[in-house]
């Protein structure tokens, strides 16, 4: 079977390249591109079509809130959103939805969570379950 | 050869992770263990007495600017690896004022964070490439003009700081109270003492205050940008 293709959108490139790392240990999940921000994030998402844009909001020269719509003007139905966020509030989360987001994940919740929303995106599903946070055990 | 003992303290579960995968790569790092909080980050701390800190600025209950200086006072000397979204010169100098060993932006590739552990380990500063890049230049210029650097900030307690962080976050007077453990009372002269400080006599104006430290996180700016 082919891997979920993703494309990867977030300002912070120490952020970014530590979901890469993440996500390379899902067998079925391919990162095949990264954006620094909301253009890039249009323009890649345009160009490599990917399965899925992973989007964080807060980013420079165009957020991924505004991303939203014009991502999906220029890319096909497969390809789905899903936005991950610092920002658990429920404007956001419905703005994204209204606007074409699949899914809505915040930074709080682990990796696996995060490939558990990819996969099901992936699938045709919506994914709005941003506060799935465990609170940090003392070891 | 020992490795050195990391304590991640990050607020974010899935940007902690990422770190953690990262640093796990290096055979001479070893991520022992993390916060989620700059309260925990100060216990934890005392705890597992890593070697260094690598320490988020935004943080809830306790922003990591505070939970540096909580360290150091408890642990003069300690290494402690600033992580931020900031990259303005006057919020640099302040934070390296407190004690910090170097400072790193976000936006810095990841193979910088192992390089940057190694430095304060071994008692060197280390800063983001760009940020060394422009102090170079601004030691350079307040040499030529023969200028002190750096911006006056008003310096508020501990105390206070955590007071107006909690503020900032929304908390009442008494969530404020317990949480620091000390009486409403308390919290009251705090607060008053540090709206006189920083001259903010309205909680609208500590939080945008408290933003523009980066001790809280806006997540009004997505609309704004």
């Amino acid at each position: 079977m082919n891997p979920i293709t993703v494309l990867l959108a977030d300002d912070h490139t120490i952020v970014r390249e530590g979901l890469r790392a993440l996500l390379a240990l899902e067998d079925d999940i391919e990162v095949v591109g990264e954006a620094v921000n909301g253009h890039q994030a249009v323009a890649f998402a345009n160009k490599l079509a990917p399965d899925i844009v992973v989007m964080d909001l807060s980013m420079p020269l165009l957020n991924g809130l505004d991303a939203i719509p014009r991502i999906r003007e220029c890319t096909p139905a497969s390809t789905k959103i899903l936005v991950l966020s610092s920002y658990d509030e429920d404007s956001y989360i419905q703005q994204a939805r209204a606007l074409g987001a699949s899914g809505y994940l915040v930074k709080q919740n682990d990796a696996h969570a995060l490939a558990t929303a990819i996969r099901e995106v992936h699938q045709g599903r919506l994914y709005f379950k941003p506060i799935q946070h465990a609170t940090l055990q003392s070891p | 050869m020992n490795s050195i003992k990391v304590l991640l303290a990050e607020d974010h579960q899935i940007v902690r992770e990422g770190l953690r995968a990262m640093l796990n790569l290096e055979a001479d790092i070893k991520v022992i263990s993390e916060a989620e909080n700059g309260r925990q980050a100060v216990e934890t701390f005392a705890r597992t007495r890593p070697d260094v800190v690598v320490m988020d600025i935004a943080m809830p209950l306790l922003n990591g600017m505070e939970a540096t200086r909580q360290i150091l006072q408890a642990f003069p000397g300690t290494k402690i690896l600033i992580l931020s979204a900031h990259s303005d010169d006057a919020y640099v100098a302040m934070v390296m004022a407190i004690g910090a060993s170097g400072y790193l932006i976000k936006q810095t590739a990841a193979h910088i964070l192992p390089e940057a552990i190694r430095a304060v380990h071994q008692g060197k500063t280390y800063f983001s490439p760009i940020i060394a890049k422009r102090r170079n230049h601004q030691k350079q210029k307040d040499h030529d003009q023969g200028e002190l650097p750096g911006k006056t900030v008003p310096t508020l307690s501990t105390r206070e700081m955590e007071v107006l962080q909690l503020i900032a976050e929304g908390k009442a007077n008494k969530e404020t109270a317990d949480e620091l453990k000390i009486s409403v009372k308390t919290v009251e002269k705090h607060r008053q003492s540090l709206m006189d400080k920083l001259n903010i006599h309205d909680t609208a104006g500590l939080t945008r205050y408290a933003i523009s430290m980066g001790i809280i996180e806006n997540s009004v700016q997505v609309t704004i940008v």
